[in-house]
Formats: structure tokens, C-alpha cells, sequence
């Protein structure tokens, strides 16, 4: 008699998902328009954003795509694909995005930034809320993630590099 | 002027359908099933429809009260389980305004004597339009009018 085999193979979990959200409050030195400027021209972007991805690619209008792929600070393969649903030019963009680590995927995320002009400087809100899937990827790694890019992203707004 | 703001909320809804998990994952994957019970109020009329139920796929629904408001319903399908779970963003306009962005996750879990689905909605409601407590309800009634088809059907059968 065969023994029986479980549901899943032993390579593949079972199908899990956690939900999970986070908000991310900064001030940046920067006018609200040159903030947005650094999510929306792609040569702007690529300064700041995944900069270890090894090829890009960003058509930023509503229903337009995004697409990087590279390997994580652990050697796997990912790739990060996002669909651009609203646009409000200097004030807010929201955006969905899946990640595939090695070919499966991790995680669906929907993120919001929210820029509110100061004079020549801008308060920003970046709020995501996920779900992460069959244990590929993880809240907290996404939130460590998120905070890494924003602090690049302020180094973008530094006074050596406005300098440039 | 409007007045610009995004509300995020995240609400969870749990129904047990009293048949098995492919049969309520089929009336969201069989074009034919799904028009049976995802549409809007019966006075609204027909709406129009295109569906590709595959990852990376789109869905559009739009209607509306004859001479009314126009909703459209566009979604994207994020996360496809044969029978287990379905993962789709969407985003609702009453006419030309955007209203919301929003992430559905669908669970379909086997139960005794049928299939417990849960429904996590996590959503940008945007500019004071839309919110969580309307969204919840309008959702409960759509997984109500599911129930009402699967039990319909499962009489037919």
C-alpha cells in the first residue's frame, strides 16, 4: 500500500497570508513638487529606489507599470511589478505591486503617499497595507524595507546633494 | 475645490456556504457564474462587463440608476488558488472621480458541511467620498447575494 502523500510537497508550505499595514510619517526639505518628482522621473528614482535592482523600468501614468528585478541583499532573485490606480500631480500617488521572490509570489501591497506642501519644504505620508503570502515574505521585512528607502530617499533632499 | 485626503481601513467578513469550495470558487472564476450574482441593485439594469480571470488579468463592471451616477468597478487579479483563495486590487469611480483603491483577499476554507469564506478588504478611501462603513456594507450584501445564488443554484441542481 502507497503511503499517503501530503496535500503539499514538502518544498512548498501550505498556502498561508497575513495582512498587514504600516504608516510612515517624514519631513523633507523639499518643495512638494521635487518630492514627487523623485517617485515620478524615472532617472530621479532610480537614485533612490531599489538601487541595487539590475534593470528598471517606470511608465508613471495612471494604469501604467513598473518593473525592477534584481537580487535581495540575500542573493535571491525578485522582482517588483506595480501598477500605478491614481495620480494627483505634488500631492499623491497610489499605487498596487506584487513581489516575486525566485518565481513565486510574495506578497500584494497597496500603497499610498500622501505629500503635504510646507512653503519651500513638505511633510509626506506613505502608508502600505500588504498581504504576504505562504511565508515568502514578511511584515516586518516590508516595514524595514520601506524605512531604508525613505532614508535614501532623504538623502536625496540633504543640503550636499541639492548643492549638486 | 476638493478637498484632498485618504483614509485607509481594513475590514474582514466570514459567510459559510453550505457547498463545497469549488463551487464558490467557480461562481468567481466562470464568467457566466459570476455574472449570476455580482452586479448592482436589479433596477440598475444590465452593466458592462469584461472579466479575465487570470493573475495579472482585469475585471470591469459599470453601471448605474438609469440617468444616475455611473459606478465602475476596474479591478486587477493579484493572486489566483485553484478552490483556496483569490487576491484582486480595485479601484471605484462614481463618474469620472476616483473614489477609492482598495486590496480584496478571498479565503475559501472547507468547513463542515460546506466552504467558510473570508473576505479581507484593506482600502485608500480618498477625499471623503467613500469610507470603510459604506464599503463593509455594500460588501456584505454582495457576499449575501452570493449565498443567495449558490443556495438558488444548488436547488436547481
Amino acid at each position: 500500500m502507497l503511503p499517503s502523500l501530503p496535500i503539499h510537497a514538502p518544498d512548498r508550505p501550505p498556502h498561508s497570508l497575513i495582512q498587514s499595514s504600516f504608516l510612515l510619517e517624514r519631513d523633507f526639505p523639499a518643495p512638494a513638487a521635487t518630492v514627487f518628482a523623485a517617485w515620478a522621473e524615472p532617472a530621479c528614482k532610480a537614485r533612490w529606489f531599489s538601487i541595487e535592482s539590475l534593470h528598471r523600468h517606470l511608465d508613471f501614468r495612471v494604469g501604467g507599470h513598473e518593473f525592477l528585478y534584481g537580487r535581495s541583499s540575500c542573493g535571491r532573485r525578485f522582482t517588483y511589478e506595480a501598477v500605478y490606480r491614481e495620480i494627483v500631480p505634488d500631492l499623491r500617488i497610489v499605487f498596487s505591486y506584487d513581489i516575486r521572490i525566485e518565481g513565486r509570489h510574495g506578497s500584494s501591497s497597496l500603497a499610498s503617499l500622501e505629500i503635504a506642501p510646507h512653503g519651500r519644504a513638505c511633510a509626506i505620508r506613505y502608508c502600505e497595507q500588504g498581504i504576504f503570502l505562504d511565508g515568502l515574505d514578511s511584515p516586518r521585512g516590508r516595514f524595514n524595507g520601506a524605512t531604508l528607502r525613505l532614508a535614501h530617499l532623504a538623502g536625496l533632499f540633504d543640503e550636499k546633494s541639492l548643492k549638486h | 475645490m476638493t478637498t484632498r485626503s485618504v483614509t485607509h481601513a481594513t475590514f474582514t467578513l466570514r459567510r459559510t456556504y453550505p457547498v463545497p469550495a469549488r463551487r464558490v470558487f467557480s461562481a468567481f472564476a466562470d464568467p457566466r457564474r459570476k455574472a449570476a450574482w455580482f452586479n448592482g441593485p436589479e433596477e440598475w439594469g444590465s452593466d458592462e462587463h469584461s472579466f479575465d480571470f487570470r493573475v495579472g488579468g482585469r475585471e470591469m463592471s459599470r453601471g448605474g440608476p438609469p440617468g444616475g451616477t455611473v459606478h465602475t468597478f476596474n479591478a486587477i487579479y493579484q493572486d489566483i488558488v485553484e478552490n483556496e483563495r483569490i487576491i484582486y486590487s480595485y479601484d471605484m469611480h462614481l463618474d469620472d472621480t476616483r473614489i477609492s483603491v482598495s486590496v480584496a483577499t478571498f479565503e475559501l476554507r472547507p468547513v463542515d458541511g460546506g466552504t467558510e469564506l473570508v473576505l479581507t478588504e484593506q482600502g485608500a478611501f480618498l477625499d471623503g467620498y467613500d469610507d470603510a462603513g459604506s464599503r463593509e456594507q455594500g460588501t456584505r450584501d454582495l457576499l449575501d447575494a452570493l449565498g443567495n445564488y449558490l443556495a438558488r443554484e444548488a436547488t436547481d441542481a
